[in-house]
């Protein structure tokens, strides 16, 4: 991995230290899918226990230390963490030691140090860190940090145009495939395919979050897993997808449906559609986070299905699955073009019917584009 | 009968918690990938709900009454459908919620288990910041880590287990096939994991775990890469299919191009550890010992080592990566209906690479039954 490719990460780090008074940063992950500020400063996903990033103020590029397991046990990983990330000082074993060390070797054993995935991180790093370093100040500077990656640079716009492109893959094989008689986890098996030969990154398992559920009545949200139920004529399909390219995910969710459905089910799913539709034409740079969700929400129970909407109506969406900003009555992140949000509007009724529409959309300076839209998905399959 | 499985799982965990003083408990799991797997296991466990989101909670009060919180109100329902548990719950605020009911509990100086998946580390508190820091706040108790309260209860599979081992060593044995069907010169590690994921999934595997290594000489396996089959590579992949979260795992070797005599040799080695290994392994045997059966014949092969500060496998089901750890130091002895995987590692120094071999077997009074089919020879790929 070229570390030029960080270089526009790591100036707009360097100059983010700075602005928020910081001597060092320390970024914790875990999780695979919630893992993209490491990523982006690194491109390490950690697929084995937890990393640690640690850098100092005013770094030199030689300075990044990546630091990898729990309790320092994954000294097998390293020789891959190396070759998969540019970051010169990777280290495996005798994690606590390793931070020690690095925290002396860059004087972090006093100031002001900003911990991104603070929250998430265990409670022993936290005492750890309080009980090693007294006269350090550690703070959690993880919105803030989010929020610094929020406008995605051209580059990066780029990996999720083609990260779109690939999710779109899954619902044109979702509708190529999609027959009588045919099992959900054979038709999983299908888009899997399809996707990872478009494109989609590959880790050691699942890495596309795809998830597909069918029903007569689909009265089930999407199920993490596909069953061994049979297609049937009639079936709904739903469809949620959210591969990555380079890092870069962007998600697609469809209802597609076998056969003609009921009238009453073609005019539940208009009612989706035409909400998510209501909440694009609001997407445009000035509106604040907050503004959308009221519209949504207000949407929804104009179209009635305000009791029946079981997902949240979007987030951003870049190296991890779920960033800043939220369509949330609290968030008051005003949008401005080159930010990537996912507008998603689902929901059931108990025992009756639903669907489930999501689409990945850049935020333009007239307005917005959407990345993943070919067609809103209620074609039919054969 | 599925609930009734789960409830007198439920129970033990309930006469656990007497026997060991306990007031009440908190299981913490969510569908993360951690350092030995993934994490939501404990819950789906103890109550058949395989975990959605990334966080969730299971918790067992003073009375023995289970409560279930999750934070995504899309699969609410199916919680509730699935979930043997006494009371499901939304909450989007976990930490305060938990709160709550610590004090609804009348927990405030009682003492209090915590399970947290993700390590085998003892006597260290995993529990992530943002549940841990309020936990504190409200409860003055003490509290005491649980976890092998859980792995006493899982590690002697019960019949229902073993059909669902059998079901994945299957889905395991086929995945090889495939993998030597496939692999060639030209083709990458990432396509040789499309081609596995997909014949695993056909099968009903809901997830499969790989990790690979080729080249000569070789490193530690790790996410499959672009690297493309040459001639003369050593090619080793660790394949876990998950069936209904039952995991079982094989490591299979081949050579791109002829074999030589040579390495034919070297393997034999693997492959007699591997033996003794298994044939160590016998109910009432201490773990050690099945360890020091295959360092005495890698000793006795003079030119290879057998690290002894790794093990040469572990238990594997519903936890990826479970107890009990195959090490030199191991101090337990084996039960019948553990289910384990041993997978030795040898590196031969003086051609820089390592071997690994391994299958999967149930331990049993006399000789262990490996459900697995084994791999007697260094496959060729040509």
């Amino acid at each position: 991995m070229q570390k030029n490719l960080f270089m526009e990460n790591i100036a707009r780090t360097d100059r983010f230290m700075s602005e928020n008074n910081l001597d060092g940063l320390v970024l914790y992950a875990l999780d695979p899918f919630r893992s993209g500020n490491l990523r982006y400063l690194s491109n390490h996903l950690p697929y084995a226990g937890c990393s640690f990033l640690i850098i100092p103020a005013r770094a030199s590029r030689e300075d990044y230390s990546l630091l990898l397991g729990v309790l320092g046990d994954q000294y097998r990983y390293v020789a891959f963490a190396k070759e998969e990330s540019w970051v010169p000082y990777v280290k495996g074993w005798r994690l606590l030691g390793q931070i020690r060390n690095v925290f002396k070797e860059y004087s972090l054993n006093s100031g002001r140090i900003g911990v991104v995935g603070f929250k998430d991180m265990p409670r022993l790093f936290l005492q750890f860190f309080k009980e090693e370093f007294p006269q350090s100040f550690f703070v959690d500077i993880t919105n803030p940090f989010e929020q610094m990656r929020m406008v995605k640079s051209t580059k990066e716009i780029g990996f999720t145009r083609r990260a779109s492109e690939i999710a779109w893959t899954a619902v044109d094989t979702l509708k190529k495939e999609a027959k009588v008689g045919l099992r959900e986890n054979e038709l999983a098996a299908e888009i899997g395919r399809a996707v990872r030969q478009s494109g989609a990154e590959i880790r050691n398992r699942e890495h596309t979050l795809l998830r597909i559920v069918s029903g007569q009545k689909t009265d089930l949200a999407v199920r993490p897993l596909a069953s061994v139920r049979e297609i049937q004529l009639g079936d709904n399909i739903l469809i949620q997808i959210c591969p990555a390219w380079n890092g870069y995910r962007a998600e697609i969710a469809r209802t597609v449906r076998v056969g003609e459905p009921p009238e009453e089910r073609a005019k539940f799913f208009e009612k989706i559609y035409k909400c998510q539709r209501r909440i694009l034409s609001g997407i445009k740079p000035g509106v604040k986070a907050r503004e959308l969700h009221k519209m949504a929400q207000a949407t929804a129970k104009e179209l009635r299905i305000a009791d029946f909407v079981c997902y949240d109506f979007g987030h951003g969406i870049g190296l991890s699955v779920s960033e800043p900003p939220f369509l949330d009555k609290r968030d008051e992140t005003i949008l401005v073009p080159g930010m990537i949000l996912v507008i998603r509007v689902g929901g059931f009724i108990p025992k009756e019917e639903g669907g489930l529409i999501s689409d990945t959309i850049l935020v333009t300076e007239t307005g917005n584009e959407v990345l993943t839209a070919k067609d809103h998905g209620t074609s039919l399959a054969e | 009968m599925e609930r009734e499985r789960f409830k007198a799982r439920q129970k033990k965990m309930r006469e656990a918690m007497k026997e060991n003083g306990l007031d009440a408990l908190i299981i913490y799991a969510g569908k993360q990938w951690g350092a030995h797997g993934w994490r939501d296991f404990p819950i789906r466990y103890l109550t058949g709900y395989d975990v959605a989101g990334p966080h969730a909670l299971l918790l067992f009060s003073t009375s023995g009454e289970s409560l279930l919180l999750i934070r995504e109100k899309w699969d609410l329902a199916r919680a509730k459908t699935v979930g043997v548990v006494d009371k499901v719950t939304l909450s989007t605020q976990l930490a305060e919620r938990l709160c709550n009911w610590v004090d609804e509990q009348q927990l405030k100086k009682g003492k209090l288990g915590i399970i947290c998946p993700g390590s085998n580390l003892r006597g260290v508190d995993l529990l992530p910041v943002f549940l841990a820091e309020p936990l504190g706040s409200s409860f003055k108790g003490r509290s005491v880590l649980a976890q092998h309260l859980l792995e006493d209860i899982m590690t002697i599979r019960d019949e229902y287990e073993i059909r669902m081992l059998r079901e994945s060593a299957k889905i395991a044995d086929v995945c090889t096939e495939k993998l030597f069907r496939v692999a060639k010169c030209g083709v990458t590690e990432q396509d040789l994991f499309t081609e596995i994921f997909y014949t695993a999934q056909k099968m009903g595997a809901e997830n499969i775990h790989i990790s690979v290594t080729t080249g000569f000489p070789n490193y530690w396996n790790h996410p499959p890469t672009d690297r493309a089959l040459q001639e003369g590579d050593f090619l080793m992949m660790e394949i876990s299919p998950r069936f209904e979260g039952y995991m079982t795992q094989v490591v299979r070797m081949g050579v791109v191009g002829d074999i030589s005599r040579e390495y034919r040799d070297l393997f034999q080695v693997i492959y007699r550890a591997l033996n003794a290994a298994i044939s160590a392994t016998q109910a009432g045997t201490p773990i050690k010992n099945v360890f020091a059966a295959a360092q005495q014949v890698v000793a006795e092969s003079v030119c290879g080592i057998l690290d002894p500060t790794v093990d040469i496998g572990h238990g594997c089901a519903m936890d990826l990566n479970g107890t009990p750890l195959i090490t030199a130091q191991a101090e337990k002895t084996l039960r019948q209906g553990m289910t384990l995987v041993i997978h030795p590692i040898v590196f031969f120094p003086y051609i820089g690479t390592s071997f690994m071999l391994g299958e999967y077997l149930v331990v049993q009074d006399g000789a262990p039954e490996v459900i697995t089919t084994p791999q007697e020879s260094l496959i060729s790929i040509i």
